[in-house]
């Protein structure tokens, strides 16, 4: 069984060296600044080469020998703390490929950086949000994902803001509203999980009521979203197609590479959770089979099945909710990239598409459960591919906008023979991202075919009323890919085959093959492109298939089975017939007056513009502006308030004075009233006058003090009487 | 005496110390204003170096005591040195001598009169710290208010001469209403005015109205300096009149005075038991809540940058209040730790802002463009408390909303994490916009090209600089080696533990027919070592009396294994443990299950 295996953990120096080293590589080449330049480069190129060798190293011995830990031992608390390391198989394909994508992007960054102002700033910062991006993927607790996640994202700030344009201002501002928000979802997630589950770390309590409670909706719903943000999650997504264009390119392509799937990371685990089995009902057999050792090994799997069948429903509806999220997310982002001009804005908007793909096999991991190992399977490849295929589109285009100054694809053509290279990398990239046999998408797309076609299957064996919106998805999914072709290769034909439109000859005229670091980072991707789709059995068997099986409550049958699904067959090739005739059919269909010369007669689908307010997007800002108006105006609709509150204090004060004078006073006695007011008039005359500047000067104050009391009396009674 | 306690005279040194500053600043007074000023300093760090000396005799758990005077029969002025005073000490003696720092460099006029005070309002606020009980507190408590207000006054404008007004009617006013309760509860107390574990026993007694009013007079006394809404009315104006040191005093200890005056009434006066029964725990949490809210708002419309920290301040405070209104443990700890972890980001931002205004004379954040630039530690180290005032992890901030956040869980009540989240909403929507503005924001930006550089190195004087630095690194580093001693956690978490800490206990028999049953016959087991551990480690060890009996006290909520040492009759085959007990704040769990023993 693999639940015994999970359980080797070792003691290792790697995690902290990896973390450390680039944070070290930040130092120095914050020491070396702007005065040593090539120095502070090649540092930077350095720390991420040897940092990545340090992944390599940690991937090989989680892989051949168990999780690997490393207790930093901060912020201890009592017996609770945060940010001990311990990295399990799917944190370090994580790290493997991010660690890859920063390396490629400190290469480009190389050269490309010399456009850019406040060169050290960002590479220092580039550096940081490496470290702490790795941290995401070596805890094994919420909190410490949040410290990590939320130093990622504050730090990434600095990377999306870096040129202060207006542009880069506002994308940014509206990065870190969306970062802060997300983040306090997050953490609310976290503290309601922790009520739940009784502790922080992936794997709740056996006892808690996590697992047998109720479905805790609000709880996953605040984590989702606080991942989603991060994930480019419809209709979370909108910070992403400002962010990134705004962003330097490298920037761009860790942004797109590995910051959204740390978000996507997030929500793996948080689905996983539903898949850590509870051994058993009871704790005392629990301690019994912990002590019995193999022999009982058996009658514990029995367990864990007979439990897993009471959870399988509520993991199901999980999963199901996630894959239509996924299906919106890719859907949506297709659509919005097949209507933009700029290259980076529609990257930007296919990373959302591509996002979806990987929410898409992590749905199709809950729906299936124990048996979701292709859901996952295809997931993990997915993001190793787009890690890939995005970075080098993201570097690609930073290379164009190097060379040309010039990122609106109508306004470029003919790139091809000025950058042959660029154009071949390019190439490679979009085919891989496009699904073509061969190249990395194609498989990773199968895979996930497959898991959605396993779901459609149980989902009609078992009778459930889903299965009809699970074919659904898988027709969207279809069509998706169709779309995602046509914008690719619109993108790519506009920008490096067609001829250059006269009135922009002159500009592509002087446009030459991007500086050699830069083609460096741009190939090594583009090369990972191509062995990720060569050798699909390789990276499945030995990558992949090992990562999927640590994931405790999955069939390893079904992990066998994703180890050894055969990709070049007949039946796969085929499906991408479909894709590729709708694909070439849209792409046709807009770009026919381009294709032959010919002039448009009739609407042109990729100038297609929705009106604003249909956007999310709008609606956030608004949301957000109202809000904060409100504020600002509640200041002001508090002025009659206080007036009204005064004069209530004042009649009140003249009523208590009536009710004396009028009834109270002749009551008790008989001597006149104007005796008494006479003699007191004058006391309180002088009293007036000299208390009343400090009364003016108070009665703010004494409104505030009314206005709060009688509202903590409100909501003390409410809370007393509920 | 109280019991247990080492009389010593360190709690009167500490409080004598600052005197000898004042003598100095008298005695050379108009002549060598440089050395008088270096000399106030030396007064501080000496009472700071007096304070930390008690340090190692405080982790052990010793009290220290020293009678000043004695009015009536059982009612006395006494200095006594317990964890939770020692705590409250240790940060002001701290805050104040780096406090005193930045002054020499910020003070220019009136120098005298500046320092004098200072030194005044630190030998008070020790006593405040020290005190013994409830009589003592309130006569350092009086003297404190009059002992600042020169302070608050110091740049004699009409605005401070205002604000300066409305601080000691607020405060005069708040000390007659907390004569009244110091009075209520010696008549309802039994001539108690104490400090006691478990609250004064004799209040228990009393009508639930008297106990009622007694709690609310207190509040209302201590929550004007403590700035609970609706009396918060002072704080907004003294803060920006005030000369930037006295503001972070005030924000960074004195507001605290206020708030460690409620501490000691929950905890030492009528103990949590009787609050909760009482149902105060509701009326302070509420409040605390509007507060927390309120305030947040408020800050967000301003701007003035001392104004908008001053509003964040009273929304601050409030969260110690609604930990201790958790009645939890984790609640009571983070609320209590808060205190000192508020004291250090805010301190440094009221430092930072006084670094402003001299460096640029700027007082409002719509002017603050580039400063960034001018004067980057500064800012930056305003970035790193700005964003531990959100609880960004790592910083103290962060760890006072995790302590705080599972407190409410442990309470039972997640809406005060939904208030805590709005809260760390709140304060990101008006601490960030100055950091944006100061940062990526300059003179001149729609010129192309026109980029001012950081200026590091010559941004201000070292004086000035340096306590905003050791107040920034603080905030980390306090938020990352949590536990180390010295640091709040050590020295807040032995005082929750003996107001919440619960007990674990059970009983050693012999099972001499082996039924495995306990009959009335059977003999118990005396002498026999029980261990507690807790994730592998022993934290308890403890004998079984003649009953058999066996208790662990004082423990954190948690999950425990109990088990039998091995030896004398109890071989590894016959030894138990009884495994993931899980025990709750305040709760006595008595094991169901003897340990039984098989002859």
């Amino acid at each position: 069984m693999h639940g015994e295996e999970v359980a080797i953990i070792s003691f290792s120096i790697l995690p902290v060296l990896a973390l450390a080293l680039p944070l070290v590589g930040a130092v120095l080449a914050g020491i070396a600044g702007e005065a040593r330049a090539r120095l502070r480069n090649w540092l930077v190129v350095l720390a991420s080469g040897a940092t990545l060798l340090l992944v390599i190293l940690i991937l090989a011995r989680v892989f051949t020998s168990g999780s690997v830990y490393f207790n930093l031992d901060m912020m201890r608390i009592g017996d609770a703390y945060v940010c001990n390391l311990q990295v399990d198989a799917i944190g370090a394909f994580f790290a493997f490929f991010a660690a890859i994508l920063w390396f490629a992007a400190s290469m480009h960054a190389f050269s490309y950086m010399e456009h850019e102002q406040k060169r050290t700033r960002f590479f220092v910062f580039m550096l940081l949000t490496e470290s702490a991006t790795l941290g995401i993927f070596m805890v094994q607790d919420f909190f410490s994902l949040y410290f990590f996640f939320e130093a990622m994202g504050l730090l990434a700030y600095l990377l999306v803001i870096h040129s202060e344009t207006v542009k880069a201002r506002s994308a940014a501002t509206k990065y870190i509203c969306m970062t802060i928000v997300g983040g306090l979802a997050l953490l609310g997630g976290i503290f309601l999980y922790l009520g739940y589950a009784g502790t922080v770390a992936f794997k709740p309590l056996m006892e808690s009521s996590w697992l047998t409670g109720s479905f805790k909706v609000l709880t996953l719903v605040c984590l989702i979203a606080g991942f989603g943000v991060k994930a480019g999650m419809v209709p979370l997504h909108i910070w992403l197609p400002d962010a990134h264009p705004a962003a330097p390119s490298p920037a761009s392509a860790l942004l797109s590479g590995v910051m959204i799937k740390a978000g996507a990371y997030g929500i793996l685990r948080t689905i996983l959770t539903f898949f850590q089995q509870p051994v058993s009902h009871h704790a005392e057999e629990h301690a019994v089979l912990l002590v019995g050792g193999s022999g009982t090994a058996a009658s514990a799997a029995e367990g864990a099945s007979h439990a897993a069948s009471g959870l399988a429903a509520d993991v199901r509806m999980l999963g199901f909710a996630m894959l239509w999220i996924g299906v919106v997310t890719m859907f949506i982002g297709m659509i919005l990239a097949l209507v933009q001009s700029d290259i980076k804005r529609t990257l930007a908007y296919s990373s959302v598409s591509q996002m979806g793909y990987i929410l898409f096999g992590i749905g199709c991991l809950g729906y299936l459960g124990a048996e979701g190992a292709m859901g996952i399977g295809g997931s993990l490849y997915h993001i190793i591919n787009h890690a890939f295929f995005k970075g080098a589109l993201f570097l690609a285009a930073g290379s164009i906008l190097f060379s040309a100054h010039e990122l609106d694809m109508f306004r470029l053509g003919g790139l091809w023979k000025r950058m042959p290279l660029t154009t071949i990398f390019w190439c490679i990239a979009a085919l891989g991202i496009m699904g073509i046999p061969f190249f990395n998408g194609f498989v990773s797309k199968t895979l996930l075919h497959h898991a959605v076609v396993e779901s459609h299957e149980l989902a009609l064996h078992a009778g459930l009323a889903t299965a009809g919106w699970v074919k659904a998805a898988e027709i969207v999914f279809i069509i998706t890919s169709g779309g995602t072709i046509a914008y690719i290769t619109k993108m790519t034909y506009y920008t490096f085959f067609r001829r250059p439109r006269p009135k922009y000859r002159e500009h592509v005229k002087h446009v030459r093959e991007a500086p050699k670091w830069m083609l460096a980072g741009t190939g090594l991707l583009a090369a990972g492109v191509l062995f990720n789709g060569l050798f699909p059995g390789f990276l499945l068997s030995k990558l992949i298939a090992p990562a999927a099986e640590t994931v405790p409550g999955l069939d390893p049958h079904g992990v066998e089975h994703l180890a050894h699904t055969s990709i070049f067959i007949w039946h796969n090739l085929k499906e991408v017939l479909v894709p590729l005739v709708i694909g070439i059919g849209v792409f046709v269909l807009g770009a026919w007056p381009d294709l032959f010369r010919a002039h448009r007669r009739g609407p042109n689908i990729f100038a297609f513009r929705l009106p604003r307010w249909l956007g999310v997007d709008y609606w956030y800002v608004r949301t957000a502006r109202g809000s904060l108006a409100f504020l600002f105006v509640a200041k002001r609709i508090y002025a009659p308030v206080k007036e009204w509150v005064l004069k209530l204090l004042k009649n009140g004060a003249g009523g208590v004075v009536h009710l004396v004078r009028d009834i109270i006073y002749p009551a008790l006695t008989e001597i006149p009233f104007n005796y008494v007011k006479d003699t007191t008039i004058k006391v309180y005359g002088d009293a007036r006058v000299r208390m009343l500047p400090a009364v003016r000067e108070y009665q703010g104050d004494i409104a505030v003090g009314a206005l709060v009391i009688a509202v903590s009396l409100t909501i003390f009674l409410i809370m007393r009487l509920l | 005496m109280p019991e247990g306690a080492t009389k010593s005279v360190i709690p009167l040194l500490a409080v004598i110390l600052p005197w000898i500053s004042l003598l100095v600043i008298l005695a050379l007074n108009k002549q060598h204003p440089k050395v008088r000023k270096w000399l106030c300093f030396l007064g501080s760090a000496a009472t700071f170096g007096v304070v930390i000396s008690l340090l190692p005799g405080i982790l052990d758990g010793n009290t220290y005591y020293f009678k000043l005077a004695s009015v009536v029969e059982g009612l006395e002025m006494s200095l006594r040195v317990d964890t939770l005073g020692y705590y409250f000490g240790l940060i002001l003696a701290f805050l104040w001598m780096l406090v005193t720092l930045y002054s020499i460099g910020y003070i220019d006029h009136k120098e005298s009169r500046f320092f004098a005070f200072m030194a005044l309002c630190e030998s008070f606020l020790i006593g405040c710290a020290f005190s013994s009980n409830m009589f003592t507190y309130f006569i350092f408590y009086e003297l404190m208010t009059f002992g600042s207000y020169p302070l608050i006054i110091h740049e004699e404008t009409t605005m401070a001469r205002r604000a300066g007004y409305k601080y000691l009617v607020y405060a005069i006013a708040a000390g007659a209403v907390l004569f009244f309760a110091l009075v209520a509860q010696y008549f309802w107390g039994g001539g108690d005015l104490g400090f006691n574990q478990y609250g004064i026993g004799a209040l228990a007694e009393a009508s639930k109205a008297a106990l009622i009013a007694i709690f609310l007079t207190y509040l209302a006394g201590f929550g004007v300096k403590a700035a609970i809404m609706p009396l918060h009315g002072w704080v907004p104006d003294a803060h920006p009149a005030a000369p930037s040191p006295a503001s972070a005093l005030l924000s960074g200890v004195i507001l605290k005075a206020g708030a460690f005056g409620i501490i000691r009434v929950v905890f030492y006066v009528f103990g949590v038991e009787l609050i909760r029964d009482l149902g105060m725990h509701v009326v302070i949490a509420v409040m605390a809540c509007i507060t927390i809210i309120v305030a947040s708002i408020f800050a967000l419309t301003q701007d003035n940058l001392k104004r908008r920290l001053a509003y964040s301040s009273i929304a601050q405070v409030s969260y110690i209040i609604l930990g201790l209104a958790m009645l939890s443990y984790d609640g009571g700890l983070g609320g209590v730790m808060h205190l000192t972890h508020h004291a250090l980001m805010k301190g440094c931002l009221f430092l930072c802002a006084g670094v402003v205004l001299v460096k640029t004379g700027i007082k409002n954040i719509s002017e603050m463009r580039g400063v960034g630039y001018k004067i980057p530690m500064t800012m930056l180290c305003f970035t790193v408390c700005a964003l531990a005032m959100m609880g960004t992890p790592p910083s103290v901030g962060f760890i006072s909303k995790w302590l705080l956040g599972s407190g409410s869980l442990e309470a039972g009540l997640p809406i005060y994490i939904v208030v805590l989240l709005a809260s760390a909403l709140l304060n990101a929507a008006y601490f960030l916009p100055i950091v944006y503005i100061s940062f990526f924001r300059w003179e001149g930006e729609e010129e192309e090209g026109h980029r001012p550089k950081l200026h590091f190195g010559k941004e201000i004087n070292r004086t000035m600089l340096v306590p905003v630095v050791i107040l920034a690194v603080l905030v980390i580093i306090v938020g990352v080696w949590v536990a180390t001693p010295g640091f709040p956690y050590s020295l807040v978490n032995p005082v929750i533990e003996d107001i919440y800490g619960g007990s674990i206990s059970g009983y050693k028999y012999e099972d001499s027919d082996a039924d495995g049953a306990v009959d009335f016959d059977e003999p118990a087991w005396e002498g026999v070592e029980i261990q507690l551990k807790q994730d592998g480690e022993v934290i308890q060890t403890t004998t079984t009396d003649a009953e058999g009996r066996f208790e662990f006290t004082n423990l954190e909520p948690g999950t425990y294994d109990v088990e039998e040492v091995l030896g004398r009759g109890i071989s590894s085959e016959a030894s138990t443990v009884i495994k993931g007990v899980k025990l709750g704040a305040s709760e006595n769990l008595e094991l169901e299950q003897p340990f039984i023993n098989i002859p």
